[in-house]
């Protein structure tokens, strides 16, 4: 079961590595990236930002919604993040029972789009058209959608961030 | 409750809380000693964290180097009634773990979290490390 799915253009970095796994409580974390899958690098760097005693699966988005719906992962708690609104939104559509919870903490910032064309909906959250999309997608679809950058902010409710939102 | 001090030569210190807070949040129960900076005796600041510390209280002192003397007058100042941890040579990492550990810290917890945060420090053995492989899906469920 993924306790929760943050978005984050950074994947894992120190913040999320400690805090967080620490936080939900979860051995199992799934970088759900198409690049990533492919890129030796990038792997790698994942790899060591994770810290002693999790494990780590790093697969594209299809073959990420595959392991989120293996059975044996039923009673297992699983972080899972992708860097963009977009894959999460996948991830949430074919993982409907094995999803508890969405986190959409920095995402837009490394991102390549025209930054005339993004809506800021905070200080760390920036969505292009199609990301902004997603995001209204995404909290229709009945599970909690919040923004909480490290566990002693508050969760705020997305939908109430895009509420703000003219375009 | 945790409370942390952390004291250094210069501002490391305020530099170090600066990184936890941005990684972790938490600031309140980090203290710091920038030791040096102008002529004034850090001592005072010392006991007023020795003296905040009550019984229950899970006590955690990080100084800069093993041989500086930060580290030699924490020892001098340290009460022998109170049970109050002395890290020297620390590293993020570890100020993380402590940071984020559970409250009551036992000396083997400390060691344990020591042990680790060690690990991280390290010449990176590039391009060895790209042959390392992830996880299979059958391990990850294991």
């Amino acid at each position: 079961m993924v306790i929760s799915v943050r978005v984050d253009d950074r994947l894992i970095h120190g913040q999320v590595a400690l805090v967080w796994t620490k936080e939900l409580n979860t051995p199992g974390i799934i970088v759900a990236n198409d690049h990533a899958e492919k890129d030796d690098v990038l792997r790698m760097t994942l790899q060591m930002a994770v810290p002693t005693g999790k494990k780590l699966l790093v697969k594209s988005v299809e073959n990420s919604i595959r392991v989120i719906n293996d059975p044996r992962g039923k009673d297992m708690r699983i972080f899972a993040l992708t860097n963009c609104v977009k894959d999460v939104l996948r991830l949430v559509e074919n993982c409907a029972e094995n999803i508890q919870s969405v986190n959409i903490a920095n995402v837009g910032r490394f991102d390549k789009s025209d930054k005339s064309t993004q809506v800021q909906l905070n200080s760390t959250i920036m969505l292009n058209p199609e990301e902004l999309e997603a995001a209204r997608k995404l909290v229709t679809m009945g599970i909690p959608v919040y923004h909480q950058l490290i566990p002693e902010n508050k969760q705020v409710p997305i939908v109430d961030l895009l509420k703000n939102v003219k375009r | 409750m945790k409370k942390i001090l952390i004291a250094t030569h210069g501002c490391m210190a305020e530099g170090v809380k600066s990184s936890i807070k941005i990684l972790a949040g938490m600031a309140d129960s980090i203290s710091c000693i920038n030791a040096y900076m102008d002529e004034s005796d850090y001592t005072e600041q010392i006991l007023a964290f020795v003296d905040g510390v009550e019984a229950g209280d899970s006590a955690v002192i990080f100084t800069d180097l093993y041989g500086g003397s930060i580290n030699q007058r924490m020892i001098r100042y340290l009460p022998k009634d109170k049970k109050i941890h002395l890290i020297t040579g620390f590293n993020l990492g570890l100020v993380l773990e402590i940071a984020l550990a559970e409250e009551t810290l036992t000396e083997e917890g400390i060691d344990e979290l020591v042990r680790e945060s060690k690990k991280q420090m390290g010449r990176m053995p590039l391009p060895e490390m790209m042959n390392q492989k992830t996880g299979t899906d059958g391990e990850f469920f294991e």
